[in-house]
């Protein structure tokens, strides 16, 4: 009984801890390798600040904060991952604080919102990619993927549990139809998880094409010869880093300081060493011969009306996609 | 209640309030939430009335019952051979066969998905079949390959305490061995099997992650699935569609339970207060071969995932396999990581301090029920297998709503700690010690306690000195029912942690999906898990011998 009754004090004194009011969190999907690059400098520009990060897949950031909305109690101070459409939907709810940052007149204007609740802070970029050992003559697009000759060999991550995927997903619908989405179906594609977990089915020969980030493929291509990265003639699939603040971060200056911080030459230079492109075209991105306008000229177009059709009808469409999946 | 003392009557009032708040509250809170404050009749009906959920409904209830049907097939007999045989090397087995209860399933699912996966399963290719772990049938093999478990330690745990004079007393009126089992054997220990079946067949229905990963590239949509589907929609009306799905489910499971409970209403006494030696069946020239079989089947359950897991841990690149390929550089990467270390002391002290509250809370919740009698005894089971069979996310869920915030108007700070966290995993895992102990209880003969009541006792000593003793081994038992699955939780730590509160469970999930850069750091932290499992296994059994002796 006394141990009991010793360990119920210890637990009701842990639960209770006050929380560090110099404590300042960030919700990112970030990649963990990323955020060891950044604390230690953070630290050293925001000395007395400890800074906590929550990292998870952007889908699963979107649950959590959703839920801490529910119940009024958002603990971050700063949102950085990848579902700009949700973004966009707190936007509309009022739940992130319009911020007009010094760099936000910087940013292409594709990239931030109107009313500035968020913001683009960098570029990943969804590619395709393939296993040399698989297969010798790659498919040459997103289109390609829908041909018969690619049944049982593609995969993908869940749109469902990954914000990127999402995006890519919503981004091939709006431009090939629900008849493509269909035919993905049809060809058996695994999608499923995030970006990792297609890289590993890949390296492990379950699947031998698919679409994946190139900040996972830049990783891994050195290491794995047999990995082969492929720039889709129809387009890579620009994704955005998003970053926003919640209007009832309980830091709200120091919030705007770390969110100015992230557009600096330091931080900047930290993403690209993760292997996305920068935001900023000064700064060279992680494949030098390839810079960011390569990429944004060769892309699936993004404009404001893109993003409020698929922000407007995210929900269906991650429902009748589901629908297509599993029936 | 009449002839109680007044401490004893305290001790039930703070049993009820605490199951109340444990068990009741939260689906109060989240059902005020969902269908009285944000009431959506349009969202009801589109939720109930979806093609999606007839086809969830149907695959889940199909799926619980191959998977429950399955584990009763292996583990019946399993058990049976474990404890009523001369078999020499059954506590050898018995050991090695509950391990597996050890393995967290998610990561069991990871190396079935590499042994037999369709395009290029290491198995499939040296067996030269093409089976494909995609399916129901895939499906139903791995989950079965844990929870038969559930079965196994429910009869190993009854048998080994069964009082064996009826069937020795059959035995000498001449019935044959299978006539003991069915006619005498197996309606002693119908309680504890239906016990163990039912527990599979919710455990399956609220299941989520071997669910996901082998049955969605399947196409095999359950209620979970749909579930998370909702809550993944990424809005607010997507997570009021999970609750309201939720709901559903709780009904399912209201109704299972009282088929459980209507099944269970005779119940016999297994021990009595006299020794009683086993009469064991001699198994003589077979014996080798059993032995074979059961490593076959170990070797199946519980090796060939470890070692495909193993080789994942050591490759350098992912699905190559040759010696030049092995290195340490994945366990050297994880190490380098903050959140190793940290994520091991969160689960350590998460489980260890879980796993205590929960088996002092089932004791004594046993108890109450037990002075209580019958009536009170459905309900209470009822509520306290409520939260077990609900999925790890809409629990999470109901506990964010329920304890993250204001708490009866009192503003707890509680999210976002490690607090709330061990809330949710006592609210999960109370069934596992109440069950146990609960069983064992009514497994007593009541003769020794009527015999102290008549000497004089009062009920805290009939409490410590005799129902303690006599159901110790089930509370040890529910211990390691609870620390192990306690130990790698995945479903609901994922809603609940914060910054500084990385689990194992969630550390294995973040490198799994989305962090794991060389693709076998996931591998690693599985192989170190498990052999953390593995000593805290040798240690339970240890404990399991200081017991006994002390009881010699």
């Amino acid at each position: 009984m006394k141990i009991f009754s010793k360990l119920l004090i210890l637990i009701i004194i842990v639960s209770c801890s006050k929380s560090n009011k110099n404590e300042f969190w960030i919700y990112t999907s970030l990649y963990k390798d990323t955020i060891k690059d950044l604390s230690p400098i953070l630290h050293k520009k925001f000395p007395n600040i400890t800074f906590k990060w929550y990292q998870a897949g952007s889908e699963d950031i979107s649950t959590k904060v959703n839920a801490e909305i529910l119940t009024d109690n958002i603990k971050a101070n700063l949102l950085m991952s990848a579902d700009r459409f949700w973004y966009h939907e707190l936007g509309n709810l009022e739940k992130l604080l319009p911020y007009k940052s010094s760099y936000a007149t910087k940013v292409p204007k594709e990239y931030i919102d109107l009313n500035f609740n968020y913001i683009n802070v960098s570029f990943p970029i969804m590619v395709m990619a393939y296993n040399s050992e698989l297969t010798k003559s790659p498919p040459k697009s997103f289109k390609d993927l829908a041909k018969q000759k690619w049944k049982n060999k593609i995969t993908s991550g869940s749109p469902l549990s990954s914000g990127t995927n999402f995006t890519t997903m919503a981004m091939l619908q709006n431009s090939y139809g629900w008849d493509y989405i269909k035919k993905l179906k049809s060809n058996n594609i695994i999608s499923q998880g995030g970006n990792s977990s297609v890289i590993r089915r890949l390296q492990n020969g379950q699947r031998a094409v698919g679409w994946v980030l190139l900040e996972n493929l830049l990783r891994i291509v050195k290491k794995d010869k047999r990995i082969k990265i492929i720039y889709p003639e129809d387009g890579v699939i620009m994704q955005t880093n998003i970053m926003a603040i919640p209007k009832q971060s309980s830091n709200i200056e120091l919030s705007k300081k770390i969110y100015d911080w992230f557009f600096s030459d330091q931080a900047q230079k930290i993403i690209v060493k993760s292997h996305m492109y920068p935001i900023f075209n000064h700064i060279k991105g992680p494949i030098p011969e390839k810079p960011l306008k390569y990429f944004l000229d060769n892309s699936f177009a993004w404009d404001k009306f893109t993003v409020e059709k698929i922000s407007n009808s995210r929900m269906e469409i991650k429902e009748k996609y589901t629908e297509i999946m599993f029936k | 209640m009449r002839n109680i003392s007044v401490s004893h009557k305290i001790l039930i009032l703070i049993s009820f309030l605490l199951i109340f708040v444990l068990c009741v509250y939260p689906y109060l809170n989240f059902f005020n939430k969902i269908f009285i404050e944000s009431f959506n009749l349009k969202l009801i009906i589109k939720v109930f009335t979806s093609s999606m959920f007839v086809k969830a409904l149907f695959n889940s209830l199909k799926l619980a019952l191959l998977v429950s049907l399955l584990c009763s097939l292996v583990a019946t007999p399993l058990a049976w051979l474990l404890t009523r045989t001369n078999l020499k090397t059954r506590q050898i087995w018995k050991k090695l066969f509950t391990l597996s209860y050890a393995i967290p399933p998610y990561l069991g699912a990871i190396a079935w998905i590499k042994l037999c996966n369709p395009s290029n399963g290491i198995l499939n290719n040296i067996l030269g079949v093409n089976f494909n772990i995609y399916s129901i049938t895939g499906l139903t093999i791995v989950l079965s390959s844990f929870f038969f478990t559930f079965i196994l330690l429910n009869l190993m745990d009854t048998l080994g305490r069964m009082d064996a004079t009826y069937e020795e007393a059959a035995l000498l009126s001449g019935s044959s061995y299978i006539g003991v089992f069915f006619k005498i054997t197996f309606p002693l220990i119908k309680n504890s099997f239906l016990s163990g079946f039912f527990l599979i067949f919710l455990s399956v229905m609220a299941s989520f992650g071997v669910p996901a990963i082998i049955g969605i590239p399947g196409g095999i949509f359950l209620l979970t699935t749909q579930i998370y589907t909702y809550q993944k929609l990424g809005s607010l009306s997507g997570i009021y569609m999970s609750g309201i799905l939720a709901h559903g489910l709780f009904l399912i499971t209201f109704v299972l339970i009282m088929i459980q409970i209507y099944l269970q209403k005779k119940s016999y006494k297994l021990v009595s207060g006299k020794s009683s030696r086993l009469n064991l069946i001699k198994l003589r020239k077979s014996q080798p071969y059993i032995n074979i079989i059961l490593f076959i089947l170990f070797f199946i359950i519980f090796i060939l995932p470890i070692l495909t897991l193993l080789i994942s841990a050591l490759s350098k690149t992912q699905g190559i396999y040759s010696f030049k390929n092995f290195t340490l550089d994945n366990f050297k990467y994880l190490f380098s990581l903050n959140e190793t270390l940290r994520s091991f002391r969160n689960s350590l002290i998460l489980s260890s301090s879980v796993t205590l509250i929960c088996l002092f809370l089932g004791f004594i919740f046993s108890y109450v029920v037990f002075t209580l009698g019958k009536s009170k005894k459905q309900l209470i089971n009822f509520l306290i297998s409520l939260p077990y069979s609900t999925p790890g996310t809409v629990l999470a869920l109901a506990i964010i709503f329920s304890f993250g915030g204001k708490v009866f108007g009192v503003n707890l700070g509680l999210y976002n700690t490690i607090g709330l966290i061990i809330i949710s995993y006592i609210i999960k895992y109370l069934y596992f010690s109440f069950k146990t102990t609960e069983d064992a209880f009514y497994q007593v003969d009541i003769s020794l306690i009527e015999a102290a009541k008549l000497s004089g006792a009062k009920w805290h000593h009939i409490l410590i000195d005799i129902w303690y003793p006599m159901v110790k081994p089930a509370i040890l038992a529910s211990a390691f029912l609870i620390f192990l699955p306690a130990l790698s939780e995945l479903t609901m730590t994922i809603l609940l942690t914060g910054p500084g509160l990385e689990t194992i469970g969630t550390l294995l999930f973040q490198l799994q999906e989305y962090s794991d850069i060389t693709g076998g750091t996931a591998s690693a932290l599985a192989i170190i898990v498990i052999l953390l499992i593995m000593v805290l296994f040798l240690l339970f059994q240890l404990l399991n011998l200081v017991i006994k002796r002390e009881k010699i």
